[in-house]
């Protein structure tokens, strides 16, 4: 009797030894939606929740997409989204009723929301998520260098950028931005563009991360927050954003730039921005939203470039860096995470989606639906292969791999602060000089990072 | 007769459901039920709140007074609090002139007497929408039809939304369009009037304006006061307009208070703290209110 219970035991724990071994056999891409005779499993009757932000392109191709997934797995998806200002309104409300949606899209403010994000380290152990053809790169790109923790799974990566209407610059006689174009140059065309068209040249500029980049460009190894977002990566001098003040805000006074009415009406509708009516020159944006805006653009008769961020000197930082664009997570209150698992696996994998998607959130982190796509001339088109150049560029900058991409979670209130009080009060005139405006927000993003520990 | 008789012997046995309380509590129910988890439940959630560092989703932390002694440094705060109650000193008396004025323009017995007032309530039907708001931040934006008259004037680099002194205009005028509810208040005050005071004042040689402000105004005062108190509760509270339009910019011009505790609790995730901005909202709220009743024994008449 002994005997065979000790055998018995003995026989139980070898089996625990190789079922991980054979599980992790299973696991090596045995969820590859583009493998040859995959089959989908069946959800028919079952629901999944979605939310994401974005444009009226994305919504268009998003849903495409949906209804593919809806057609091989037989799964009814509800989904909703919003313009980039009104999602956070809408994820905060469901988030207060404890009622998000089972896959949502995540910014790099993934910190802020923390609570609500479900790991996805087990999927991705076990494979329902498949990143065998993901770099590990890219995958820690959405990790929480604290803990491990994948906060999801990146749609893509992107880099925040410039882009032109070359016609106008040729109106005012101004050169086209070069790759290390800088502060003054932007200045000088804004000026001849404003003096030639009558009209603003900038309708739309990410304040806060203007002035964030102008830190990492002042110095190098300086950043405004650290690589990983745990503090500020910076010496304490404010030399760099009064610099900045000072810039955009004589701009703005002399019509340059759009006052923040004109910006506010524009708001995170890319599409609305005046350079796809022909009537501005220049705008700030997020390398993926060039498809977007190029759409509307296009149907106007105008073709736009992408070019770099200006800098403070040729030789000097560009302050740039190729991140994340955005990411899918899952909720962790879903009861239908497996499902949702399912879901992200095939909208990141698939080559099929992705022909659809085409690198609208970013270009995609999987080499071969990167491969597949390029190889499209169809997918691959003018507008796309620009975007793919300047991610090419921007990630062959020897400072990119230095500039931090971190978004901590005093970051939504300190960027707020930044461009409230302290840009829009320098353009009021509340200030006594760029540099005193610089040292108060110093202080008070300091009293604010105290606030968020 | 038979059947009250019956019921009436029916009650006097104490049937419980037979009791006349209890079926007035059985109608009332919806209310009482929906006062208590929508309105009292939060609010006394809030009161605790106020005193925690509470965020969305996770454990409040008691910090007693501290979100109060806070406020009081906050100028953000302090900045929303004065922009609000120059809203309201602007916007609410505007409103209530405006709805005045249309009410007694349609007091005129004419056919399309009903049709006039029912189109003149529509603004306030669709009032707090968020499409209503859209089309004002289209009709005063940078290339709206207003901005493009006022620049044919002659003014140049003229802007709503992007100056810190006009950015409030559009809110307010947003707002007194909406005065469809005070209008129909006022137009059933009007009505009350005895026609022979107006005439008696006639043959006494009183002029129009006499007429107004020495039958009219007095009679109405006490529907003056509803609405005024009425308005000035909607006029602190007011949201969507500034959200949508301004959001609260430029430079928190028209950051009102409701739109900051918006913020505070929302996006900076401090809700603890934006509910203590609620509260101290609502006792000034409640200050105004009771200052114009204590007041207004001087300023309002009653016939009987």
């Amino acid at each position: 009797m002994r005997k065979s219970i000790v055998i018995l035991l003995i026989a139980a724990m070898l089996c625990t030894l190789f079922v991980p071994a054979m599980a992790e056999e299973k696991a090596k891409g045995w969820n590859n939606v583009n493998a040859e005779g995959y089959v989908f499993p069946d959800y028919s009757g079952q629901t999944l929740s979605i939310m994401w932000w974005g444009s009226d392109t994305r919504a268009k191709m998003t849903e495409e997409v949906i209804h593919l997934w809806e057609e091989k797995t037989g799964a009814k998806v509800e989904f909703e989204y919003y313009d980039g200002g009104t999602y956070w309104t809408q994820f905060q409300a469901k988030m207060a009723a404890n009622g998000l949606t089972d896959v949502f899209q995540m910014g790099n403010n993934w910190l802020t929301y923390y609570d609500t994000i479900e790991p996805l380290n087990a999927y991705i152990d076990a494979g329902t998520i498949d990143t065998t053809a993901i770099g590990p790169a890219m995958i820690s790109t959405t990790v929480n260098q604290a803990n491990g923790d994948v906060t999801g799974i990146s749609n893509g990566t992107n880099a925040r950028c410039f882009a032109y209407n070359p016609a106008l610059f040729d109106q005012a006689g101004v050169p086209y931005p070069t790759e290390t174009w800088t502060w003054d140059e932007f200045a000088d065309a804004c000026r001849k563009i404003h003096e030639a068209t009558g009209n603003p040249a900038v309708t739309t500029l990410e304040y806060n991360s203007l002035a964030f980049s102008v830190f990492t460009q002042w110095k190098e190894g300086s950043n405004f927050y650290t690589m990983d977002g745990t503090g500020f990566g910076f010496d304490g001098d404010t030399a760099p954003l009064a610099y900045l003040f000072d810039l955009l805000t004589t701009l703005q006074q002399e019509g340059a730039i759009a006052d923040y009415g004109i910006q506010n009406e524009i708001g995170s509708n890319i599409e609305a921005d005046w350079i796809a009516y022909g009537d501005s020159a220049i705008i700030m944006l997020s390398s993926n939203q060039f498809q977007a805006l190029s759409n509307v653009a296009a149907e106007n008769g105008i073709t736009l470039e992408l070019c770099t961020i200006p800098r403070v000197s040729h030789e000097g930082q560009s302050g740039m860096v190729v991140r994340s664009s955005q990411q899918m997570s899952i909720w962790k209150g879903s009861e239908k995470k497996e499902m949702a698992a399912n879901f992200i696996n095939f909208f990141i994998n698939s080559v099929e989606a992705n022909k659809i998607l085409n690198c609208e959130r970013g270009v995609s982190i999987n080499s071969d639906v990167l491969a597949a796509l390029k190889a499209d001339t169809e997918k691959t088109n003018e507008v796309t292969a620009k975007v793919y150049t300047i991610i090419d560029l921007i990630g062959s900058f020897p400072d990119a791999a230095n500039t931090s991409p971190a978004e901590p979670a005093a970051n939504e209130e300190i960027s707020d602060v930044l461009k409230k009080t302290y840009f829009q009060g320098l353009a009021e005139g509340k200030f006594e000089s760029a540099q005193a405006a610089a040292d108060l927000f110093w202080a008070e993003a300091q009293e604010i990072w105290a606030k968020h520990q | 007769m038979q059947a009250a008789k019956a019921g009436r012997s029916v009650s006097r046995r104490g049937s419980f459901l037979q009791n006349e309380n209890v079926v007035g509590y059985f109608f009332a129910a919806p209310f009482i039920l929906s006062f208590l988890c929508l309105t009292m439940i939060p609010m006394a959630l809030s009161l605790y709140y106020s005193f925690c560092n509470y965020k969305i989703a996770a454990e409040p932390v008691w910090v007693g007074l501290k979100n109060f002694s806070d406020l009081m440094k906050d100028a953000t705060f302090g900045n929303s609090l004065l922009v609000t109650i120059q809203y309201v000193i602007i916007g609410v008396p505007l409103k209530l002139v405006f709805a005045l004025l249309v009410a007694m323009l349609l007091t005129k017995p004419t056919r399309l007497q009903g049709f006039y007032r029912a189109v003149y309530y529509i603004p306030s039907l669709i009032g707090g929408s968020v499409a209503v708001a859209l089309v004002w931040k289209q009709l005063f934006g940078s290339r709206g039809p207003v901005v493009t008259f006022i620049k044919a004037l002659g003014v140049k680099n003229f802007s709503f939304f992007g100056s810190t002194m006009w950015a409030f205009a559009p809110l307010v005028l947003c707002n007194a369009w909406q005065f469809g509810s005070s209008m129909l208040i006022f137009a059933s005050g009007l009505k009350q009037i005895p026609k022979d005071y107006y005439e008696a004042a006639e043959i006494d040689g009183a002029s129009t304006v006499q007429r107004f402000f020495s039958i009219t105004l007095p009679i109405l005062s006490p529907i003056i006061l509803f609405n005024l108190i009425m308005q000035l509760i909607s006029g602190f509270m007011t949201f969507t307009q500034a959200q949508i339009i301004t959001d609260g910019g430029p430079n928190y011009a028209t950051n009102y208070i409701a739109l900051n505790i918006f913020k505070e609790g929302f996006s900076y995730q401090r809700m603890g703290y934006a509910c203590a901005q609620s509260w101290i909202m609502l006792l000034i709220m409640a200050a105004i209110t009771g200052i114009i009743f204590k007041t207004s024994s001087h300023w309002t008449f009653y016939e009987n």
